[in-house]
Parts: structure tokens; C-alpha cells; sequence
């Protein structure tokens, strides 16, 4: 047994009821080295962190897992930490109601872990002078910018995903799992991330990075495992990469671009907001977007740009009709239209994807036709009765058009892939036919195969005469994509890009603007 | 597993009912009709099973309505003294203000109605807690309805239906054949209108219902007036059986309705849940009370075995949609 792997998979096998989910796969990561685990949605990525981490226990799978040379059978996730193997999920789930110190020392609220052999505390009520010392001296040591006795519910997604590592690290794994850390941060935090797992590097922890974004595996990984349909592609050093190959190694094919190129005319507009106001629904005098106005135009694709934070998503829900606007006028034809709810934004033809897919997305406990067509009842009803045989009818060109992956328009959704899920959303949105389509992340955490395929799908609409609006905070996917861009700043519009002069570094001067000058200046007005 | 699903596609509805959740609820009802038989052999007679099916339309009112609140995922505790409240206007109606049976019944729905609207006023557009707000209401309707009636029995024997109320047409009361025609309607309501798809809809994820243009504060708003009137339905089976109005009427009748929804296959967490399954929960409810009551069963224990049946419904709710998901897989 070669000892410079600190852990070692061997012949990893998972069967579920007809599909082999892990096909004989192998992973081995060398002491203080970031290994990079690439794949698609549905490669078996998932299920093999979920081996490593004993959600499903030792027996349930076969072939062996060896730590530091010795073989470990974890059976739970606690025993899993007890072995040295941490593991941060991809969705953060803090506890909001307690501090940044206690939720890190949840699990070990008395710090026995940290104490000496021996001299076990008695005391049964919690220490918080030692436990916010221990919190600060751990997040000091990993250079993570945290307060220990921060308030969990007012930290940044950002925020929080460190949190979370600290949470593991707490424990001190010898192996650190990531599971797409970098899914929901925006550019800088994904910044103060890598920071951190250098950081962690160097102090001799080994990290498992997954992630779907090709230039993080570049940035910051020593080696790179891609898996493929639940077996082992390919592993390749620092030294071998290459972004063309790794694609082609993911999807099982080459793939000539992964934006599509778009030569449609932009039309008319049809589309307009004015001076859009909404307030903080918690702060006093203070807004949460602040007079954005912007057009789209038929057939246009306009890019919504800017930091986490930064009010797009917020300028979305307020078109949306999902938050009150306290000034503010929405056109359509040029025409002003009052939206209050989402169901007077479906009728005048706007139509939304949001960014969280699991709490906006579907209804999980129905199949695919019923979740498309909902949306739109209308469409498949006589008076006011559903006809079920026209469901199908209805949602079967979207299921073709959209090339959803599934045994049939019947098939549950919650069985679906990630991917997949995001085009049955995207397929709700389009059954109401609409003229304005607003897409928030749309290839937020879905593989290349998938997002390739989103892009198509954008162009075809674009094609039709759509006005489309996209939100990302993948800025090559944001400028390759849109037609033109507005970025924004601090709730407010921070300037406009045309395609031609849209690059990284003009976008990222535009969306870190700060407005503190001009906030004084109309509070002073006010005043 | 492709092979049993090709076996169900060919052995047509037999098997197809005997797959549906409904038909576990058929099982114990028929294991407690056994057990009552041995322990009482007359128990199979027309009198007892008449006796059975025309008493569960009482609760089976206040059910349907709470099945509407609970697959919209809120809670109705209202729906008992709700009921109660819309009996006595009803009895006030006729003895105080010699109305009319239209008018009376009119009344009557009417309270239920809008004691309903108050619950979904508060709950959908307010924000309060369905479990809050309903349990403020079932308060406010009790006192009301002590209140208004003075706590005197409130006779209808001026609408002159004692002679209607007596007919028993096929044996059974014609409060029955209402209540089949009401567990009817609301299956076409559930499971064929635009608004029973929006409401299981929100009930499954509200937020995914709203981003599909859906008006969730709306379909909820509906469900709870409709919670609400048939709640009044109730009252007035209550009011019409007994020939007077009595605000001691549907008390702790929310907790029973709630109960029967958890038996007949309403999902607890909302979206799913059929009319059908509605009637049974709501039979085996009765037919279960009614055969501990006949065989002499102390009070007591009727509430411990009640208990007891609820948890088993729940419990295999829970196997049946692990099944259900594993052979999904």
C-alpha cells in the first residue's frame, strides 16, 4: 500500500434499484494536496461523497475506503468526522437562531475535544469565555473572516458557506470534502475561499474540491478526477490540464462551443422600468433597489450584472410582482402596467426562473406534466375544469423542445437530475407563453452538458422575439451571453455595457461602485 | 419491477383500486366490522350499519372542509365551533325571526362562510398562524354562539320540516344522500377544476406556486371560506337532526375532522388528498367509535384506542409513500 495517499476509495461500487450509481470507481487523495472531482449532474459524484461522508453507511456499498493506510468503515456521518473526514454540503444549513461560535461548537458545546486527556469538565453548562477564545483562535488560524459572536441570520451567503467550513474544520479532518462551495458566492467571496483552502493546503490538509466550474479546477486544484456516468474517466495532474479535454472527458464527446453564437436582430423595445424603488423590509430609510431603470428590446438578451447582493435579484422580484414597489413604473408596449401579484405578472406576459430551485422551483411530489402545465391552467381547462388529456398534449412539445432527460412525461420530478429539474422550471415558465422572460441564474449549479443546452434554448427564444433577461454571476457566461448589460451596485444601476466593450475587468470596476457619496447627498436633501 | 408494472396495466381496475392508498383505509374497517361481529353477532344489520353511515355525515361536513385548509398546508381548529355558531344563527333565525327554510339555510352557510374569510383574511394576508387565528375563531364562535343563544336550545320547528327530517327514503336519513352528493361535488372540485389542481398546487410548494403565477393568498383565501361553509354545513345536519339549534353542538369536532383528514390519505404537509379517501377516513372514524360504543367499551378507552388508530394511520401514510418512493428509484 503506497502511504502517500491519505485516503484512498478502492473499486467503489453503488447499486439503486436499476442504476449503478458508482461503477468500480477509484479516488485517492495525496496528504496537503486540493483534489479537484469534476462530472456532471447524475455522474455519481454525489453519491460517492455520500460514501465518504457514511450517509450511506459502510455495507450498503462495495469495495473499501483506507485512511492514512488503515481501512475505515464509516457508518454514519458522525462516525465519519470521528474518522477525520469532513465535509461541508453543498447547500448551506446553519442554525439561525445561534451565534457563529455556537454553531461552529454545536456538536461540542463543552469543548471536550480541545481539553486535555483525562481531565473530563464535569460542569454541565457551557463555557462561552473558552468557547468564543477556541472560536476565535480556529478562525484565526484558517484566516477566515468571521466574528464569533456574529448574529448567523444577519451573515451573507458567503458568510455563511465559511461558516460552515469552519464548522468542519472544527472537528480537524484530516481529508476536507467541498461540495460545490462556490455555487451561491460571488466573485470576491469565492476569492476569500480559495484563500482558505491554500491556507488549509499548506497546514498539510488534504481537500476534495467539487465543483462544475472548469476555472476553479485550473485556479486551484493540484489534480483533477473526472467521472463519467458512475465510473472513472480520467485523473489528471497540474501539469496536463487542459480545459478542452476535461469538457470532453465530462460530457463523453467534444464539444465545439459552450456559448452558441446568436445573430438574431434586436427589435423593438417592449420592455421598460423606470426609477424602480423598493424599500428594505427591515431597515428604515433605506432601499433595497434605488431608481434602477433599464429596456429590453425583442429578441434581445439583456445581462443583468453585479455582485451577490447587488439588487438584481431583487429588481426581478419587484417586476415579478413577488415585493411592493414604492416608486417606480413598469411598461410593456409601451404601455404602463401595475403589477402586484405573480399572477398579474403571468398575465401581462412576464414569466420569471429563479435562482433557488429547491424552494422556488417544483412540486416535488408531482410529475413532470403537471408542474409544466401548472402554470398556465387556462391553456389545458374548459371552463373551469381540467382536461387531463390534454395535459400530456400540453406539455409534451416542451418536453421534446427542451430535451428533458426522463422516462416519460409521468416520471416524479424529485427523481430528476439537477439539470433536468432546471428545464422542467424553465418549461413552467415558457407554457405562459410569455413575452418577457426574466432567467436568475439559470445555470446556477447544472453541468456543462446542460447549461450548453440552456444557452441553445435562450437563442431559440431570442429568435421568437423575446425579451430576455438574465442574471449570473458566471461573468464569461454573463458577457457571451447578453446583448447588451446593465451592472449594478448597491441596489442601483452602476452603468451599461454594450456587447463590444463588455470585459471582466470594466464589469467588475462597474459593480463594485459604491454610492456612499450620493446616499449622503439625498439624505441630506431629504433632510 | 417493469414486470409488476406491465401486471397492473393489464389487470385493470381491480387491482389498480386495490393499490390505492384508499383502499388501506377499507382493510381496518372491515377488521373492526369482524371484530364487532363476533363480540355482537346482530351487529350486521341493516339498523347498525344505517345507524353507522347516517352518523358520520356529521363529522364527514367538518372533514371536507378541513381537508380543503390542510391540502392547502394550514390548519382550520375553527371548524367545530364554526359549525356550532352557524347552527344556532340558524335557530335564531327561525324561532327569533320566523324566517324562512331558504332563508335560514342562507344564514346559516353564510356565518360559516364568513367566519371563514376572517380565518383567511388573517392567515393569507396578514401573516398571522392558521393555528393561532383558528384557534382565536373557535373561541370567538363559542362565545358567540353561548351568547346568542343564551344557551337555550333554539327550536326549528317553525320551518315545519319535522315531517321531512322523519322521512327515511332507502332506510337512511336524507341527510346521507346530501352528504354523498357533497363528497361528489368536492371530488370534481378537487381533482377536475382549475382551482383543485392551484390548490394542490400551493398545498405541494407555495413558493414554486407562486413563481407559476399562481395566487396563493387567493387559493388559500377560498380554501378556508369553503372550509368555513362547510363547517356550517355541519351545524345545520346538526341543527336538522336534532330539530333544534344548541350551542353544546360540534364541540372538539375540529380535532375529530383533523383526524379523519389524517386517516383518509390528506397529506398533513399539504398538496395531496382525494374525496374518496375523505368518505373512508371519515367512515372508519365512525364506524370505529360506534362499534366501541355498542360494545360497551369504557369511555376511556375509546380515546385510547382512537389514539392509537390515528398513530397506525399515520405510520403506514408514511411506509406507503416510502414504497411509493422506492419504486420510483
Amino acid at each position: 500500500m503506497e502511504t502517500n495517499y491519505v485516503l484512498e476509495a478502492v473499486n467503489i461500487t453503488k447499486r439503486f434499484p436499476g442504476v449503478l450509481a458508482n461503477d468500480a470507481v477509484c479516488l485517492n487523495v495525496k496528504y496537503g494536496e486540493v483534489l479537484g472531482l469534476i462530472g456532471e449532474n447524475g455522474a455519481g459524484k454525489s453519491t460517492l461523497l455520500k460514501m465518504l461522508n457514511g450517509i450511506y453507511p459502510s455495507g450498503s456499498y462495495e469495495g473499501s475506503l483506507v485512511l492514512e493506510g488503515t481501512e475505515i468503515k464509516p457508518s454514519s456521518p458522525l462516525d465519519a468526522i470521528r474518522q477525520g473526514i469532513g465535509y461541508v454540503p453543498q447547500e448551506t444549513n446553519v442554525l439561525k437562531n445561534f451565534s457563529v461560535a455556537e454553531n461552529i461548537y454545536m456538536s461540542n458545546l463543552r469543548l471536550e475535544s480541545l481539553q486535555v486527556q483525562g481531565r473530563h469538565s464535569k460542569n454541565p453548562f457551557v463555557d462561552f469565555g473558552k468557547l468564543y477564545q477556541a472560536c476565535t483562535e480556529l478562525l484565526k488560524d484558517n484566516k477566515i473572516d468571521l466574528d464569533p459572536k456574529a448574529d448567523v441570520r444577519k451573515l451573507s451567503v458567503g458568510q455563511q458557506q465559511m461558516l460552515m467550513i469552519a464548522r468542519a474544520l472544527a472537528t480537524k479532518p484530516k481529508v476536507l470534502i467541498l461540495d460545490e462551495p462556490t455555487t451561491s458566492l460571488s466573485a470576491s467571496d469565492v476569492e476569500s475561499l480559495f484563500e482558505v483552502v491554500r491556507n488549509l493546503k499548506e497546514h498539510g490538509t488534504s481537500i476534495i474540491f467539487v465543483t462544475h466550474k472548469l476555472e476553479e479546477i485550473l485556479e486551484l486544484t493540484d489534480r483533477v478526477t473526472i467521472l463519467r456516468d458512475g465510473r472513472n474517466i480520467s485523473t489528471y495532474k497540474k501539469a496536463e490540464y487542459d480545459t478542452m479535454r476535461i469538457i470532453a472527458d465530462m460530457i463523453g464527446r467534444q464539444m465545439s462551443d459552450l456559448y452558441p453564437t446568436r445573430d438574431n436582430p434586436v427589435g423593438e423595445e417592449i420592455f421598460r422600468v423606470e426609477g424602480l424603488t423598493v424599500e428594505h423590509p427591515y431597515i428604515a430609510n433605506r432601499d433595497l433597489i434605488h431608481e434602477v431603470s433599464f429596456s429590453v428590446h425583442s429578441g434581445e438578451v439583456l445581462g443583468l450584472g453585479g455582485l451577490v447582493g447587488a439588487g438584481r435579484s431583487e429588481v426581478c422580484s419587484a417586476i415579478y410582482g413577488m415585493m411592493p414597489l414604492k416608486s417606480g413604473k413598469i411598461f410593456l408596449d409601451q404601455k404602463e402596467i401595475h403589477i402586484r401579484t405573480t399572477e398579474d405578472a403571468v398575465r401581462h406576459g412576464i414569466s420569471m426562473v429563479s435562482e433557488d430551485r429547491k424552494r422556488y422551483g417544483l412540486n416535488f411530489s408531482w410529475d413532470i406534466q403537471k408542474n409544466i402545465v401548472i402554470s398556465n391552467l387556462k391553456a389545458v381547462s374548459h371552463a373551469c375544469f381540467v382536461l387531463r388529456q390534454k395535459i400530456r398534449g400540453r406539455a409534451e412539445p416542451y418536453f421534446q423542445d427542451l430535451r428533458i432527460k426522463a422516462p416519460s412525461l409521468n416520471t416524479r420530478v424529485a427523481t430528476l437530475s439537477g439539470g433536468n429539474q432546471q428545464k422542467v422550471v424553465i418549461a413552467r415558465a415558457l407554457n405562459t407563453e410569455p413575452k418577457v422572460i426574466i432567467l436568475d441564474e439559470p445555470t446556477k449549479g447544472i453541468d456543462v452538458g446542460s447549461k450548453n443546452e440552456i444557452y441553445q434554448l435562450i437563442n431559440q427564444l431570442s429568435a421568437t422575439g423575446a425579451a430576455i433577461i438574465i442574471i449570473s454571476s458566471d461573468l464569461p457566461e454573463l458577457i457571451a451571453m447578453s446583448d447588451r448589460m446593465v451592472i449594478m451596485a448597491e441596489g442601483r444601476v452602476a452603468g451599461e455595457l454594450q456587447k463590444d466593450e463588455a470585459k471582466e475587468i470594466r464589469i467588475m470596476q462597474l459593480a463594485t461602485k459604491t454610492f456612499r457619496n450620493e446616499e449622503k447627498r439625498e439624505q441630506q436633501a431629504a433632510v | 419491477m417493469m414486470r409488476l408494472k406491465e401486471r397492473n396495466e393489464r389487470s385493470g381496475l381491480g387491482l389498480k383500486l386495490l393499490l390505492t392508498p384508499e383502499f388501506g383505509i377499507l382493510i381496518p374497517i372491515l377488521i373492526v366490522c369482524v371484530i364487532t361481529t363476533i363480540l355482537k353477532p346482530n351487529f350486521l344489520t341493516w339498523k347498525y350499519i344505517s345507524s353507522i353511515l347516517v352518523g358520520s355525515v356529521f363529522i364527514g361536513a367538518a372533514t371536507m372542509g378541513e381537508s380543503l385548509v390542510i391540502m392547502a398546508g394550514e390548519i382550520d381548529l375553527s371548524v367545530g365551533m364554526n359549525g356550532c355558531l352557524a347552527g344556532v344563527m340558524c335557530g335564531i333565525a327561525a324561532s327569533q325571526w320566523g324566517l324562512g327554510l331558504v332563508p335560514c339555510v342562507l344564514i346559516c352557510l353564510l356565518t360559516g362562510a364568513v367566519v371563514g374569510a376572517l380565518n383567511g383574511v388573517c392567515v393569507c394576508y396578514l401573516g398571522l398562524s392558521s393555528w393561532i387565528t383558528t384557534l382565536a375563531t373557535q373561541f370567538i364562535c363559542q362565545g358567540l354562539a353561548v351568547t346568542i343563544s343564551q344557551g337555550e336550545p333554539q327550536s326549528i320547528a317553525s320551518l315545519g320540516l319535522s315531517s321531512v327530517t322523519r322521512a327515511k327514503p332507502l332506510g337512511l336519513s336524507w341527510l346521507f344522500f346530501v352528504f354523498v352528493l357533497l363528497i361528489v361535488l368536492l371530488d370534481v372540485l378537487i381533482r377536475r377544476t382549475r382551482y383543485g389542481y392551484s390548490l394542490r398546487s400551493v398545498g405541494g410548494n407555495q413558493e414554486a406556486s407562486v413563481m407559476a403565477g399562481l395566487n396563493a393568498r387567493r387559493i388559500k383565501l377560498i380554501a378556508f371560506i369553503l372550509a368555513g361553509t362547510f363547517a356550517a354545513v355541519g351545524g345545520l345536519f346538526d341543527t336538522l337532526n336534532a330539530g333544534a339549534a344548541n350551542a353544546a353542538f360540534g364541540s372538539g369536532r375540529e380535532f375529530r375532522a383533523i383526524i379523519c383528514c389524517a386517516i383518509g390519505g390528506i397529506s398533513m404537509t399539504g398538496g395531496a388528498g382525494s374525496a374518496f379517501g375523505i368518505a373512508l377516513g371519515v367512515l372508519l372514524f365512525h364506524t370505529l367509535w360506534y362499534c366501541l360504543r355498542i360494545l360497551d367499551v369504557n369511555t376511556n378507552l375509546q380515546l385510547v384506542l382512537i389514539g392509537l388508530i390515528l398513530v397506525l394511520s399515520v405510520i403506514m401514510d408514511i411506509q406507503r409513500k416510502r414504497l411509493e418512493a422506492r419504486k420510483l428509484v
